[in-house]
């Protein structure tokens, strides 16, 4: 079978400083794979591999069984936050369509269908009323919204997330996660994110990333992946407080009171 | 006023100054955009060690300077994809290296000493018919980039990586920006001179920014102010008999401040 994602002993360092060691793991097609772990872990730089934007120093990336950037249309990336300034002069509706580069015949320029596309995505993502502004007119999380829907208008089969979440207020983060959620019925979604709380009910599994990774095949955050995640705390307690409001889905498993791998 | 249209030499600097406002109106809002304002000023003055070379050889000076900024060129290219977090030292280096190898190298050329201000504020008495020729190869060259290329250009300046996963070949595009960058510079040495270069690169872009939203617009708006400061500025220089690098560039800054302080006004208001 086919996996969407396949890694094998895939090692990164940066300036000979290590920063991702023996990943290897396999993703099926249509999983929902949300990736956690502390800022400063590695999660972008696993997330850009993923992409082929970055090379391993050892090892295999393979997506749909080839290398990641053989594909120019089965991946849309939403990337971190990125801030180019006021001024660029760019507009949302040209933004979204660069979601369509990869597909477009380049002299011929947007095709009917291509400008379609771009439509449906905009509205999708409730943007149809500022298409015309220019990005640096827009708020934060309107921001990431534009950035979601060009990587909508790839019309991918994976979609790929890192820290979506940072720019929304609470409200449009739960919409976001029921959109993802939505989108999961058609793509393999991968999810990068610190925050736990942006877990939601839809996610089939669970990667722990801080050099090393630990995939969890269940929505689940246990006291492994804590520890994984975020070292283990004094005494064997939970290092993190982890307070969610208005998910209650979701359920973290009681921490043992002892030292369970020792 | 009409009957300096009637003198070749301003007829001839008029004419460069058509050339270079849509070279500049081009490649200018591509570098304000990319942040590439450091590495052309590196380009430019390392310029000067081109046109030394020439001169020690005998040979075009514009000529020259094409071959040696376009491997200066280059190697800056390939410093800031590899090593990013050194560019703008290696940028510091090269801008002094190139600026005293060009002197030294005029220092031991044999003949007449060269006049040294003319390359360094520009010159509108010193443009032949030939280089006008480089001029129009250039624009077209520049024209035909962005033509077929506007799409990618646009989205490798937005956000390299997602233009990347989209097929972009991101690191060729850059190569050739660097080498029109630097083509643009040597072209621009003639009628500002090589220290002035700058202002017209980042001025008209940054003035035109502000009222556009696309980068096209905001080209042609630089292709425009581009040429209402070069004209003017010639125009001001024979009349006045000053350097017309200078005064084009000092045109350009009334304009700059003109457009900050309607803003300023605007918002206020």
């Amino acid at each position: 079978m086919s996996y969407a994602f396949e890694m094998r002993d895939v090692c990164f360092s940066y300036n000979s400083v290590p920063v991702l060691e023996g990943i290897s793991f396999e993703l099926p097609e249509k999983e929902y794979l949300a990736i956690i772990g502390p800022n400063g872990g590695g999660k972008t730089t696993l997330a850009k591999l993923m992409l082929g934007l970055m090379e391993p120093d050892k090892g295999e990336v393979k997506v749909f069984g080839k290398p990641p950037l053989e594909f120019k249309t089965r991946i849309g990336y939403v990337p971190q936050y990125i801030d180019m300034g006021k001024g660029f002069p760019i507009s949302v509706y040209d933004v979204v369509m660069m979601g369509r580069l990869g597909r477009m015949n380049r002299l011929k320029g947007p095709s009917e269908e291509d400008k379609a596309v771009v439509d449906g995505k905009l509205e999708l993502l409730g943007l149809q009323d500022c298409r015309k502004s220019k990005m640096g007119e827009l708020s934060g999380g309107q921001r990431q919204r534009v950035l979601i829907a060009r990587a909508l208008a790839v019309e991918p089969d994976i979609l790929i997330l890192d820290e979506p979440t940072s720019g929304a207020d609470s409200p449009m983060q739960v919409k976001l996660l029921d959109v993802l959620g939505e989108l999961n019925d058609t793509m393999t979604i991968v999810l990068v994110t610190h925050d736990f709380s942006v877990i939601s009910k839809n996610v089939t599994s669970v990667a722990c990333v801080n050099r090393t990774m630990h995939l969890h095949k269940s929505p689940e955050i246990t006291k492994d992946m804590l520890d994984v995640a975020y070292g283990k705390g004094m005494d064997g307690q939970c290092p993190v407080e982890l307070i969610a409001h208005g998910i209650p889905h979701r359920v973290f498993p009681e921490h043992e009171n002892k030292e369970s791998d020792a | 006023m009409l009957e300096v249209l009637q003198l070749q030499f301003f007829q001839h600097a008029l004419i460069a100054g058509i050339f270079v406002s849509i070279a500049c109106g081009i490649i200018g809002p591509l570098v304000v955009i990319n942040r590439m304002t450091f590495i052309s000023g590196g380009i430019a003055h390392a310029a000067y060690g081109g046109i030394g070379l020439a001169f020690f050889l005998g040979i075009s000076p514009i000529l020259g300077a094409i071959g040696f900024t376009l491997v200066i060129a280059f190697v800056l290219a390939a410093i800031s994809i590899k090593r990013k977090e050194r560019t703008d030292t290696f940028i510091g280096v090269i801008w002094a290296v190139g600026m005293a190898f060009g002197v030294i190298l005029i220092d031991l050329s044999p003949g007449y000493n060269m006049d040294l201000m003319s390359f360094l504020f520009g010159s509108i008495l010193v443009i032949p018919t030939s280089d006008l020729y480089i001029m129009l190869v250039l624009d077209i060259l520049i024209l035909l980039f962005i033509g077929f290329n506007y799409r990618e250009l646009l989205a490798m300046s937005y956000d390299d990586e997602f233009a990347t996963t989209m097929g972009v070949p991101v690191n060729v595009l850059y190569f050739i920006l660097i080498a029109l960058i630097a083509l643009t510079v040597i072209v621009t040495i003639r009628l500002v001179g090589l220290i002035l270069v700058i202002a017209l690169l980042t001025i008209p872009p940054y003035i035109s920014e502000y009222y556009s939203r696309s980068l096209i617009k905001m080209m042609g708006l630089s292709i425009v102010f581009n040429l209402i400061f070069i004209v003017a500025g010639l125009y001001f220089a024979y009349a006045l008999d000053i350097t017309s690098g200078a005064t084009i560039i000092a045109t350009a800054s009334v304009g700059f401040f003109l457009n900050f302080f309607w803003n300023w006004a605007r918002q206020r208001i």
